[in-house]
């Protein structure tokens, strides 16, 4: 039966579907969740002490202290791509976002201003650029989101703890929150995120737990109180959505991610104090991808570890 | 040819293989041979070709994995499906070998290739074990006979392998060792970045655009060279050094592949103003990884003005480093350039007459005239230390001067070469201070003089003039006015030791009295300053007040100057002021720290840490943690907190947790060495701890003190406010510290954190926000100071006078009783006495009142209690009991005395000059007739121009004798500034230093600027000199030499080889023995019969396959015919010999053994049918176990019979 046509056909098929599976086996395994890349470095493409990263498309990007924004596959390929804000002598930037545009949104913190780049590096826009309480003027801004509708929301710490809502040419519209613990109050907020319940999701680091506003800055709810446990939060200092519509939070603190439901209810957690994979040594941030991957911003293992959970 | 070459040194491997095939196949060994064929096929076709298929893959791999993939789901098939092709399996085998062959032929060859080469460069460090090798034939020999009996093959095995174990064995006592030579190059850029290197800037490019088109082609070159050293390159390794007064290593080498931009930000800033060729090489050589070929390219104008590149070279040869050098714009010269050359001024004035000064500047330019203003000032200090300036008039006579308004610099014209103009001044009048001229050139135009004098071709200012070498200045010492410098810190406006100046005052003594605060700050300028004082006296200064580098040339001045130097005790002097470990400490007789453990005035101290942003911040808190811990005394207690993460949630992690000194501070020391402070977020935790530790009743301490170092940006909530309210209402005080803090946010959140503490009596913390780092330990050892409680002693004692004498001539031993002293510990020195004795603890732990010694050239004491009575305002201070007494006057008269500078009678002379880097000092010694006086003993010292590093060696002076009354010396200077250099000189003695004092003088000589600027063309024959020491090679910068050195990669060529530490291996060579061993053993005890393991794999086939055993294979019936005959031999045999036996019939076999032999058989193919003449085979172990049995009967019989034996 093997010297049939038949056979030589199924071996005619055999041979390139095997080649497929190799192939296409080698990229499996090269797209698998788990990854751990990265080391320090000031040469294109290394990083120290990676602070904040944001992905966009098949992009993530990544702020270190050194100030520069790089890209990279979701892999941790680099793209090539190695920018710097104009100045950063007072500070560096500590938030990146994505417009609605897929433009990339960086915090240039210590000095009070949005910029929104390319993704190829290149600044289309920015706006604010003083310092000060005033309405409309920024203290240190931690990140920046906009709304499908158009509009930012800029949070900063420093002098005020609050989110200013601008419009879509970054004329000022509203802020709300001040310094202190009770709703709508803050202590340092790090980060914000659009929930798919169109409400605006905030880490208020200090008080150690998540607010969630609607658009208008009205409070809605807040999760979280200080502490190891499941459930509690230490710093939390960076949240993202996967594309499920469950929230992640990274935790300072606890040196961990931990993931939520939009209301609150923690569904479990990843990470641990350390060096080794799967450790975290103070981690500042992460991003979620299209595939729900969750990139996990090592800062003082200067690495990305991936995961999905 | 070269391809020719190259082909085989890449497939040598696959043709060996080719020839061995070759030699198979005529042995008819056709499937051995066809193997090596297609694998070496493989080798020869596939290696290296890459398909795009899903991206780039390795042909050959790819194929391998395929068939190696298909193979295993063949397996898979037969298995599952008992399907088969040998069709197929011969596709697959041809696949797997071209593969295989592809893959790993060339890789094999470079190995054994390597192999080879590392075994050419084995060396033996005992040879003459290797003589064990003799035995190997003799191995051969005995093992011949003896294993006759094993066949051929294994016969052969088994000598083989003794053979081999016996060799590895005698070459493992040899002690083998390999030298593994370093294939790749690493190549470290040494670019100087000092000054002296001269711009190429584009005249016509705007001011604003202007580069270094110089700096840019060495960038792009170093780029270049390490981008496009070739595949064969790819892995040496390239770095970057930066230098010019130190060097940086700018980029660490690395085999970097893609990118390699050199920038001077990568280094931080680098100080232009010097040359260390020695240093940067020094730093490339240290920098350079282990294993690899190592070579410098240095890039350089060849000026050196530090340290000694030649001497480096040798050194840099020695470590197996070459040196290539690239001479930056040889044969410069630069000709658009004044440089005032030098001041010259007489060095110590007598007073009344005009002093001639004269001021050399040389125009560089062979034709062009300079027209341009000359400046010549008198810098004077006055006491307050501020600067006064006056203008000296220039002699109007000379042919350069164009104009000399009075009162205002002279305008000039400069010929080409050197200009000497005069200058003519009055001194001060006597008493006056020391001082220094400076003289200043400033271009306005320059031009060619043309026949009828008019200047031509005029351009304005001076191209290419560089302005750090327009100026120059001389110091001008005045004769010692046996004047005093005593420094205090007046209290509330007034002093505090306003009693005992009055006193000195009407003894006669010249008392300048300052304030710390106006003391010059400068090292230069403070150097200067002391000159005009013979002694100085500290009266209760803490040591915050001082900058380490003002401590520095303190030290120097009684050191090398023999200024005397005394301090005057008080709550604020020695160890209470923070003096430990300071220079200061290291002139003073009495060490300011107490080793002993004392439980009064407990203090606790908790410090803060958080990662500084600051340049070098994190060393910086090192620095002070450490400045902090050595400044508390053993029963203080300590605690210092950092952010780390891991440290639970809020990140609160104890450094030193909170625990006493103690007097071993080494421990705690070695804790903050190992401390990383990360970037805090929160304030609250951290102050809630320290707030917790430091009210804890527990500790009982008196003093509580916490100071928090950090940019601020922590946020500071309600539960820090909390934290802060509790440590006002325990009477502890927090001080913040703001390092490089960013903006106003911070700073007022830092302020506020210390102004809600409060400590016992309502003072909040303080707010310091240092600009410069160097600033923060002043601040750590005032805060640090608050702790301190348990140097000061403040009751009532009669102090005991141990020695009568000297200073304390005259004053009786009984001495009225002090009120108070702060304890040190005395140094024990033969130069040191101790004076007189305060209150001891426990009769063996004793502490100096008074303490004096001679310290270098200068005297120092140590009066540890104060001096703070003042009579007339009603204040009492420790010595209000002397104060009233008639030893106060004679005391502190005598004591100030006793330390100043010995008179300076004018009996002996110095001058210096300098020159070439070097400077000479001579010596005019007469006596009061004017008559030269020889046989002096001299002992110079020296003041550096800025406060030497700790360790660092000062230059040494040694004096000879060069005519009547002359003596010179001298000693290399290297670095802009005044030098003070001090000349004791003694009537000839029994000993060093024992003869009568004859006289002391001093000189100060002044490099005006650093050499770099001096340099006015480019060292080539350095450059050259440095590559031929090392047999580098020399190439210029012109540009396209650098390009096509850089296209070339001819920088990554061939280094020198490095000798490498050889590495030994005999431990695997007894390793191989061991497995050769049981190898031997295994060959002589198993015999695998090929046979069998073929039948069992067919048999193994055929039931995967499931086909009926009988089809199973020609194999399985062979090997039983073979099984047949050998029985059938050894029957023959045993019937042959049955007839020499005993005769014993066989017994019958025993019941189980029989039911075994006729019991159910294994699923064997059934045998073909016996021949009768087989029957006894199935009784064979019957008849074994029988004879056997047998065997043992007659033992046992026989016993039985020799038992019964009488």
């Amino acid at each position: 039966m093997f010297r049939s046509a038949r056979f030589k056909i199924v071996l005619l098929l055999l041979v390139p579907a095997v080649v497929l599976v190799v192939a296409g086996g080698r990229r499996l395994s090269k797209n698998s969740a788990g990854r751990v890349w990265g080391h320090r470095g000031v040469l294109p493409g290394e990083f120290v002490r990676p602070r904040a990263a944001v992905v966009i498309g098949d992009r993530l990007f990544v702020v270190d202290f050194t100030a520069r924004i790089q890209s990279y596959t979701l892999d941790g390929e680099h793209t090539g791509v190695t920018f710097t804000t104009p100045d950063f002598r007072n500070g560096r930037p500590s938030g990146l976002g994505v417009d609605r545009d897929g433009n990339l949104i960086v915090a240039d913190s210590h000095y009070h201003t949005v910029r929104i780049y390319n993704l190829d590096g290149v600044e289309l826009r920015h706006f604010g650029g003083t310092g000060g309480k005033e309405p409309g003027q920024f203290g240190y801004v931690s990140d920046c989101v906009q709304d499908d509708e158009g509009y930012f929301y800029v949070s900063e710490f420093g002098q005020t703890d609050r989110i200013t809502k601008l419009d879509i040419d970054g004329t000022f519209v509203k802020c709300w929150g001040v310094n202190g613990t009770g709703e709508g109050q803050f202590q340092r907020v790090r980060a914000m995120a659009f929930g798919p319940d169109r409400l605006l999701y905030v880490v208020d680091a200090c008080n150690h737990r998540v607010q969630v506003f609607d658009r208008e800055g009205v409070f809605v709810r807040a999760f979280g109180e200080p502490g190891t446990s499941i459930g509690q939060l230490a710093y939390p200092y960076d949240l993202a959505f996967d594309p499920a519509g469950d929230l992640y939070v990274i935790e300072r603190g606890n040196s961990r991610v931990q993931k939520f439901t939009r209301e609150g209810q923690p569904l479990g957690s990843w990470g641990q104090p350390g060096r080794g994979e799967g450790q975290l040594a103070d981690p500042w941030a992460l991003a979620v991808d299209g595939r729900g991957r969750v990139h996990v911003i090592d800062t003082e293992n200067h690495r990305v570890q991936r995961i999905k959970f | 040819m070269g391809r020719l070459s190259e082909f085989l040194t890449l497939h040598w491997f696959a043709l060996v293989f080719l020839g061995v095939a070759a030699i198979l196949l005529l042995k008819r060994w056709r499937i051995p041979a066809a193997s090596l064929a297609l694998f070496a096929a493989g080798g020869l076709s596939l290696s290296g070709v890459q398909v795009d298929l899903f991206g780039r893959f390795h042909l050959a791999s790819t194929l391998f994995a395929v068939a190696l993939f298909v193979l295993l789901l063949s397996l898979a098939v037969v298995v599952l499906g008992r399907a088969w092709s040998p069709l197929l399996a011969g596709i697959l085998a041809v696949s797997l070998l071209l593969g295989l062959g592809g893959w790993c032929e060339t890789d094999i060859g470079e190995a054994l290739a390597e192999v080879a080469r590392m075994t050419r460069s084995v060396q033996f460090t005992r040879p003459w074990w290797l003589a064990l090798l003799l035995c190997v034939p003799v191995v051969l020999l005995l093992a011949r006979r003896s294993l006759a009996g094993l066949g051929r093959v294994r016969k052969w095995v088994t000598i083989g392998t003794r053979c081999v174990i016996v060799a590895l064995l005698a070459l493992a006592l040899a002690e083998p060792r390999v030298n593994r030579p370093s294939e790749n190059v690493a190549v470290l850029f040494v670019l100087d970045r000092s000054q002296s290197v001269p711009q190429d800037i584009d005249p016509a490019a705007n001011v604003a655009d202007q580069v270094d088109r110089r700096w840019q082609r060495i960038r792009g070159f170093v780029r270049d060279a390490v981008l496009s050293r070739g595949v064969e390159h790819s892995r040496d390794k390239a770095g970057v050094v930066l230098f010019g007064k130190r060097p940086k290593l700018a980029l660490p080498p690395a085999s970097v592949r893609d990118r390699f931009e050199v920038d001077d930000r990568m280094a931080g800033p680098i100080d232009g103003q010097y040359t260390d060729i020695a240093a940067a090489l020094k730093l490339a050589v240290a920098s350079f990884p282990e294993g690899n070929g190592k070579r410098v390219v240095l890039v350089s104008d060849g000026n050196e003005n530090m340290g000694n590149a030649v001497e480096q070279a040798a050194v840099a040869k020695q470590n197996g480093v070459a040196i290539d050098v690239v001479s930056i714009a040889p044969g410069y010269k630069n000709e658009g350039e004044v440089l005032v050359q030098s001041v010259e001024a007489p060095p110590v004035t007598t007073t009344g007459t005009r002093l001639p000064l004269r001021v050399l500047v040389r125009n560089t330019s062979a034709t062009r005239v300079v027209r341009g203003i000359l400046e010549l000032v008198r810098v004077g200090l006055s006491e307050d230390g501020s600067e006064k300036v006056e203008q000296v008039a220039i002699e109007a006579d000379q042919p350069q001067v164009l104009d000399a308004p009075m009162g205002k610099p002279a305008t000039i014209i400069l010929q080409p070469g050197l200009n000497s103009l005069k200058f003519r001044d009055t001194p001060p009048k006597p008493g006056e201070t020391s001082f220094s001229y400076r003289a200043t050139f400033t271009p306005i135009l320059s031009g060619v003089p043309s026949a009828n004098g008019q200047l031509g071709d005029i351009v304005v200012g001076l191209p290419n003039d560089r302005v750090a070498n327009n100026r120059a200045s001389t110091a001008v010492v005045m004769r010692g006015q046996r004047r005093v410098l005593f420094v205090e810190e007046p209290k509330n406006g007034r002093s505090e030791h306003a009693h005992l100046i009055r006193t000195l005052l009407r003894a006669d003594v010249k008392v300048s009295v300052a304030s710390p605060a106006k003391l010059p700050a400068e090292v230069a300028d403070f150097a200067l300053f002391l000159t005009n004082y013979d002694c100085i006296v500290l009266a209760n200064v803490p040591a915050e007040v001082f900058s380490r580098d003002q401590m520095e040339v303190i030290r120097t001045s009684v050191h090398d100057q023999g200024t005397g130097l005394i301090m005057i005790g008080g709550p604020d002097s020695f160890g209470p002021g923070g003096y430990q470990n300071t220079p200061v400490e290291e002139a003073l007789p009495v060490f300011c720290e107490i080793k002993s453990p004392m439980a009064a005035g407990k203090g606790g101290l908790i410090l803060i840490m958080h990662a500084s942003e600051m340049a070098d911040g994190n060393h910086w808190q090192k620095v002070i943690a450490k400045l902090a811990i050595e400044r508390l005394s053993a029963p203080d207690m300590i605690g210092v907190m950092q952010y780390g993460f891991g440290a639970g949630a809020a990140g609160v992690s104890w450094v030193i947790p909170f625990q006493d000194v103690g007097g071993d501070k080494s421990r705690l020391l070695a804790k903050i060495d190992r401390m990383d402070p990360q970037d805090m977020l929160h304030f609250d935790p951290f102050l809630t701890a320290a707030a917790d530790t430091l009210s804890n009743p527990d500790y009982n301490l008196a003093v509580r003190h916490c100071i928090v170092i950090s940019d601020g940006d922590p946020q500071y909530g309600p539960a820090g406010q909390a934290a802060t309210a509790k440590m006002a209402a325990n009477a502890i005080t927090c001080t913040t510290v703001g390092v490089a803090t960013h903006g106003m946010a911070e700073t007022g959140r830092m302020k506020s954190i210390a102004e809600a503490t409060k400590d016992g009596r309502g003072n909040p913390g303080s707010y310091y926000e240092p600009k410069d780092p160097s600033q923060l330990p002043a601040i750590y050892i005032k805060e640090s100071r608050r702790i301190s409680q348990s140097f000061i002693y403040d009751k009532a004692f009669l102090p005991k006078h141990l020695i009568v004498g000297g200073i304390t001539e005259g004053v009786p031993r009984e001495l009225p009783p002090l009120r108070g002293f702060v304890r040190t510990t005395y140094k024990e020195s033969p130069l040191a006495q101790f004076r007189i004795e305060g209150p001891p603890i426990a009769n063996d732990i004793r502490f100096p009142i008074l303490a004096s010694w001679q310290y270098g050239l200068g005297r120092a004491i140590a009066f540890t209690s104060d001096a703070r009575t003042q009579p007339t305002a009603n204040v009492k201070g420790w010595d209000a009991d002397w104060v009233e007494s008639d030893i106060y006057k004679k005391f502190w008269e005598q004591a100030i005395t006793w330390s100043l500078r010995p008179a300076e009678s004018g009996r002996m002379t110095v001058t210096s000059e300098y020159r070439g880097g070097r400077v000479r000092v001579t010596v005019t010694a007469r006596d009061e007739r004017d008559r030269p006086v020889n046989g002096l003993d001299l002992q110079g010292k020296i003041s550096l121009p800025r406060a030497p590093k700790p360790g660092e060696k000062v230059p040494a002076v040694e004096f000879k004798r060069k005519g009547p009354g002359q003596y010179e010396a001298e000693f290399a200077a290297d670095e802009a500034g005044t030098y003070f250099v001090t000349v004791q000189g003694r009537q000839p003695g029994v000993g060093k230093n024992t003869g009568a004092m004859f006289d002391t003088a001093r000189t100060g000589v002044t490099l005006p600027y650093s050499q770099e600027f001096a340099d006015l063309d480019t060292n080539t024959a350095l450059l050259k000199q440095l590559a031929e020491i090392t047999g580098g090679r020399y190439y210029t910068d012109d540009p396209d030499q650098l390009q096509q050195l850089a296209k070339s990669s001819e920088l990554f060529r061939e280094a020198p080889k490095t000798s490498r530490a050889y590495q030994p291996f005999w431990y695997w060579l007894v390793f191989a023995a061991g497995v050769l061993l049981l190898l031997d053993v295994g060959v002589r005890r198993i015999a695998v019969e090929w046979l069998e393991v073929r039948a069992e794999a067919a048999r193994f086939w055929s039931r995967l396959r499931e086909k009926p055993a009988a089809e199973a294979s020609a194999t399985l019936s062979q090997l039983q015919r073979r099984k047949l005959q050998v029985q059938e031999e050894i029957e023959r045999e045993r019937a042959a010999r049955r007839f020499e036996t005993t005769g014993t019939p066989p017994e019958p076999p025993p019941r189980g053994a029989d039911e075994i032999a006729a019991g159910p058989t294994s699923p064997l193919p059934p045998a073909p049918p016996l021949r009768t003449e087989d029957r006894p085979k199935t009784d064979e172990p019957q008849d074994m176990m029988s004879r056997l049995k047998k065997a043992r009967d007659r033992a046992d019989h026989k016993k039985d019979k020799k038992d019964d034996t009488p």
